[in-house]
């Protein structure tokens, strides 16, 4: 019989390692050496992005991932700017944005029998395969601790809100959302309907002007200064800004009053013609692969667009997960193709009533 | 005979100095807070969120490639626009007016236009040099500065000086390292401020160019703005405050030529 030592063990372990780590490598070598440029988003996910999900990946690949951080506007803008010659291989965007990329040819569609990981994307997140989400926030409103919230938007327009709200500006997407919101209020339909029904609403956004303090485009000062207790709400926002600080023990939390709240759809494509293609699908995958998408949620309180996902119920506080959750929550995500082509001429219109 | 100041004017001074420093003072206060976010007035004192910003190395990644990148965009903005200053102040050149508007014209353009204008040209070129498009870009919008206060110099050297010099046998390099020189430096200096600082503070151009692998403080700043306002970015500004500063005082005692006599 023969005695397995500590010396023994030690070595078999060191010449499984030795047989395993090859066959990693081998199954990747196609990528050995590649380098491709990626435009992500700054925040708490670029930083995650950044700092887990790119080393792991340029360790089992043995490739170069360039990272840049950066916002949806300025992702398109570089993505038209290049379009003859592309720079970056995928960018990070919204879902606002995938119409307008898919129609002026930016990006092309993703390649599903080399990502096995969009297996388990859920089918409203897929965009007909132009892209697909891989965060999705809760936008609602964001108010002080110390202060009881609504629970009907309709409130917010009374005088008892005189001086006290933060609004979002027109620059940033969930101004379309208060859009929404003062749509369904002055018709009394369904976030659905009202979307359509925006151009005849400017009468009751207008009445809000009183209660408006200021208009914020950075979501992150903006709970910043609701939990020093300069504004009572804000409206609307993103949970992945709001909800990093509650978790840290700040005087800001989120609520969603009964009307509904919005799907914030954060999303990568791939750039149509961009360098080292099957390198960046390969990335892609990785992005959207189970274990993944729990750190990343888990890091950035969004919640993944996959199922299958496990998580505590600390941390189920802070997400609409799984999708029979976000249905509950009455998560809505608009019709971007119509928003995208009145979106111009709704900001003049509350440039105009909220310019100083 | 010395002039005596008004108490007044010292009271309107003070009182403007005041204005100018006061928002100065608020990032230094609130970058000392115990919080998990920025409050103000502070609550607690720690200087944690000095060591983190220092021990980063994205933070100082950056900062040294801002670095970098200004002295070198001030020192090829120095090398053409002395001798483009010279020429166009002490010589006259056909289509000279054009010359100098053509050079000063990213003063007029918005500079996000500049810049993703160069970013198509670089595209189209297949450049993919970041740190080269950088400098360009950089180059681009810093050149009229140094060209601006260097003519200006150009314009009010004294040329009976020159003459003289020349009359009593002075050879031409003596004329310029000890006649010109002298009353050309504070312009150098002067343009040679504003291009580094013009470098370092830009976030439109270098929003276009840049990449994961060269990435400006500006740039920085703004994405740690939006990963967590905490005070670390209070004192990420208090520590470019105080760069400011040291800037200015190594400007005094080493090359000996104050502020207030560049602005005059």
């Amino acid at each position: 019989m023969t005695v397995m030592t500590r010396r023994t063990f030690g070595k078999l372990t060191l010449g499984a390692a030795g047989l395993a780590a090859p066959l990693v490598y081998s199954r990747n070598s196609w990528a050995a050496g590649k380098q491709i440029q990626i435009g992500i988003w700054g925040g708490s996910q670029g930083e995650f992005v950044k700092k887990r999900i790119i080393p792991a990946f340029e360790k089992d690949f043995d490739c170069r991932i360039v990272a840049e951080e950066g916002f949806t506007l300025a992702n398109v803008g570089k993505m038209r700017a290049t379009k003859d010659n592309p720079k970056f291989s995928v960018m990070f965007i919204d879902d606002v944005a995938i119409p307008i990329c898919k129609q002026e040819g930016l990006i092309a569609e993703l390649p599903k029998s080399d990502m096995p990981a969009l297996a388990n994307l859920y089918p409203r997140f897929g965009f007909d395969g132009w892209g697909s989400a891989l965060a999705i926030s809760v936008a609602g409103l964001f108010h002080n601790t110390e202060v009881t919230p609504p629970d009907s938007y309709a409130a917010l327009w009374g005088p008892e809100y005189a001086g006290k709200l933060k609004l979002v500006s027109p620059k940033n997407t969930p101004s379309v959302f208060f859009l929404i919101v003062a749509a369904a209020l002055k018709t009394g339909k369904p976030f659905a309907e009202a979307q359509y029904q925006i151009d005849g609403a400017f009468d009751k956004v207008a009445e809000i002007k009183a209660n408006v303090q200021n208009l914020f485009d950075n979501g992150p000062q903006a709970a910043n200064e609701v939990a020093q207790g300069q504004a009572d709400i804000g409206l609307l926002e993103l949970s992945k800004y709001v909800y990093p600080y509650t978790a840290k023990g700040a005087p800001v939390t989120m609520s969603f009053p009964k009307e509904g709240s919005f799907a914030g759809n954060n999303c990568q494509v791939l750039v149509k013609n961009g360098p080292n293609q099957d390198l960046a699908v390969a990335f892609m995958n990785r992005m959207l692969e189970p274990a993944v998408q729990k750190a990343f949620s888990e890091y950035a309180f969004t919640a993944p667009p996959v199922s299958g996902i496990e998580f505590s119920n600390e941390t189920l506080k802070y997400l609409a997960y799984p999708v029979e959750e976000m249905d509950k929550r009455g998560l809505f995500t608009p019709d971007w193709e119509f928003i995208n082509a009145n979106r111009s001429a709704w900001t003049e219109k509350m440039n105009g009533i909220f310019a100083v | 005979m010395t002039a005596t100041v008004s108490p007044w004017l010292k009271a309107i001074v003070g009182v403007i100095l005041l204005i100018v420093v006061a928002p100065l003072v608020v990032p230094l206060l609130m970058s000392i807070s115990d919080t998990a976010y920025i409050v103000f007035p502070p609550r607690g004192f720690t200087l944690k969120w000095y060591g983190e910003v220092l021990a980063n190395p994205e933070a100082r990644g950056s900062f040294l490639f801002s670095l970098e990148l200004a002295a070198i965009v001030t020192a090829i903005s120095l090398a053409l626009g002395i001798p483009c200053a010279a020429g166009l102040t002490r010589y006259r050149l056909p289509g000279q007016d054009a010359i100098l508007g053509l050079i000063l014209s990213p003063l007029i353009v918005p500079l996000i236009v500049t810049g993703v204008a160069l970013l198509q040209l670089f595209s189209l070129l297949g450049s993919r040099a970041t740190f080269a498009q950088l400098i360009i870009g950089h180059t681009v919008i810093c050149l009229p500065y140094v060209i601006r206060s260097v003519s200006a110099s150009f314009v009010l050297v004294d040329r009976n000086l020159e003459d003289a010099a020349a009359i009593m046998g002075a050879p031409p390099h003596v004329v310029a390292t000890r006649v010109i020189w002298p009353q050309v430096r504070p312009g150098i200096l002067a343009g040679a401020i504003f291009s580094f600082i013009v470098s370092f503070d830009d976030y439109p151009i270098s929003m276009w160019l840049a990449d994961g692998d060269h990435f400006p403080v500006p740039l920085y700043l703004y994405t740690v703005i939006e990963r967590s306002f905490d005070p670390s970015i209070a004192a990420i500004s208090s520590l470019m405050i105080l760069f400011a500063l040291l800037l200015v005082l190594v400007i005094e005692k080493v090359f000996g030529i104050s502020l207030a006599r560049l602005a005059s």
